[in-house]
């Protein structure tokens, strides 16, 4: 009777610093809700026609989303690698998180292009290719991402675009933004806990 | 006779040993630049354009004015810098120079400031080694070994 009295208090314990909103993501915490799940791209290499890929985790896990191109020589490899050490660094529980990466360089990453690039990277990922302008348009606004490829004089093409990467949870709802440049560390540590309090839901 | 004989001997030890105790000069010209901790990333298949990350230290100060590569796996090698705005945009804009302070440091990270190159003829490998010839405007050209490794 004692102990079971003083496991409640345990658990009572460990399940307080997760309430009330106030959970100490190192990660920024969206001040709104941002439902993400109603959109999807087209995901590459996974049948034909491409199925629609949503932005939802599956139960009890999480999905991390970034937008990038392939040609991208710094930011976007950047990101890549540094997930490719989270996933490892989370161990068995990484079988719980899923990876999606959308191309904001639609005349160039074709799906052939794309899905090779993504699985050097994370091999179980999903390769999001946008049939048309306006469908990547809709799933960025509702990400809050832009981003802008343009042409040089010159023929080269340059890119600028949201260096976020996304934590979205199973109701399809951004959990938390890691801006640029997070160290792979505070990730994993978010996701640790972001996994660990899914598991009780 | 004996007696001095040792002590010659054990004072010709004491300054081979001082002498062997004084640092060794960093890699590079006495005068000029120093350029450390070269490396790239391997890049994933369809990549045609990677990033060339290294430590830049010059007594003097001096302009890393250009580069270009010297080996064949790769066009052109392009100064970048990284800009970001207060929304987590992101993108580059080539730089025409960058400047090293007298006894400063220039570090190209990820994130930050790095040599683009461009026109890739395959995918770097681990192990892979380009060769970048770096064109200083005070030291003149200087040829850089940098290695393609993972990120540690
Ligand atoms: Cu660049």
């Amino acid at each position: 009777m004692r102990s079971r009295g003083l496991l409640a208090a345990l658990a009572l314990l460990l399940v307080l610093p997760s309430c009330g909103g106030g959970v100490a993501y190192r990660g920024r915490v969206p001040s709104r809700l941002m439902p993400v799940g109603a959109f999807a791209l087209p995901e590459a290499g996974a049948g034909a026609p491409a199925p629609m890929f949503p932005f939802r985790a599956q139960p009890h896990g999480a999905l991390l989303m970034y937008f990038g191109y392939v040609s991208c020589p710094d930011a976007c490899p950047t990101t890549l690698s540094d997930v490719r050490h989270v996933l490892h660094a989370l161990g068995p529980d990484s079988a719980r998180v899923e990876v999606a990466f959308a191309t904001v360089d639609l005349a160039r990453d074709t799906p052939l292009v794309m899905v090779p690039y993504l699985r050097h990277f994370v091999a179980a990922g999903h390769a999001l290719v946008a049939e048309r302008e306006e469908q990547l348009a809709a799933a960025q606004v509702a990400f809050g991402a832009t981003s802008n490829v343009t042409r040089t004089r010159k023929g080269e093409v340059e890119v600028s675009h949201t260096g976020d990467l996304y934590l979205v949870d199973p109701r399809g709802n951004v959990a938390v933004v890691w801006r640029f440049g997070t160290k792979r560390d505070d990730i994993a540590e978010d996701l640790r806990l972001f996994l660990a309090r899914e598991a009780q839901r | 006779m004996r007696r001095a004989g040792w002590s010659v001997l054990m004072a010709a030890a004491l300054v081979a040993a001082s002498l062997g105790c004084v640092p060794s000069r960093p890699a590079g010209p006495a005068h000029g630049v120093r350029v450390s901790a070269p490396w790239a990333r391997p890049t994933p298949p369809g990549a045609k354009a990677s990033a060339v990350y290294f430590t830049l230290e010059s007594a003097e100060g001096d302009t890393l004015s250009g580069a270009e590569p010297v080996d064949s796996l790769t066009n052109a090698a392009e100064l970048h810098a990284m800009f970001r705005d207060a929304k987590g945009g992101m993108g580059m804009r080539a730089l025409a120079s960058l400047a090293i302070a007298p006894h400063g440091r220039v570090t190209l990270a990820p994130g930050g400031t790095h040599l683009m190159l461009t026109g890739l003829r395959r995918a770097l490998v681990a192990g892979d080694t380009l060769v970048l010839r770096l064109r200083f405007a005070a030291a003149g050209a200087q040829i850089v070994r940098v290695p393609v490794q993972e990120d540690r």
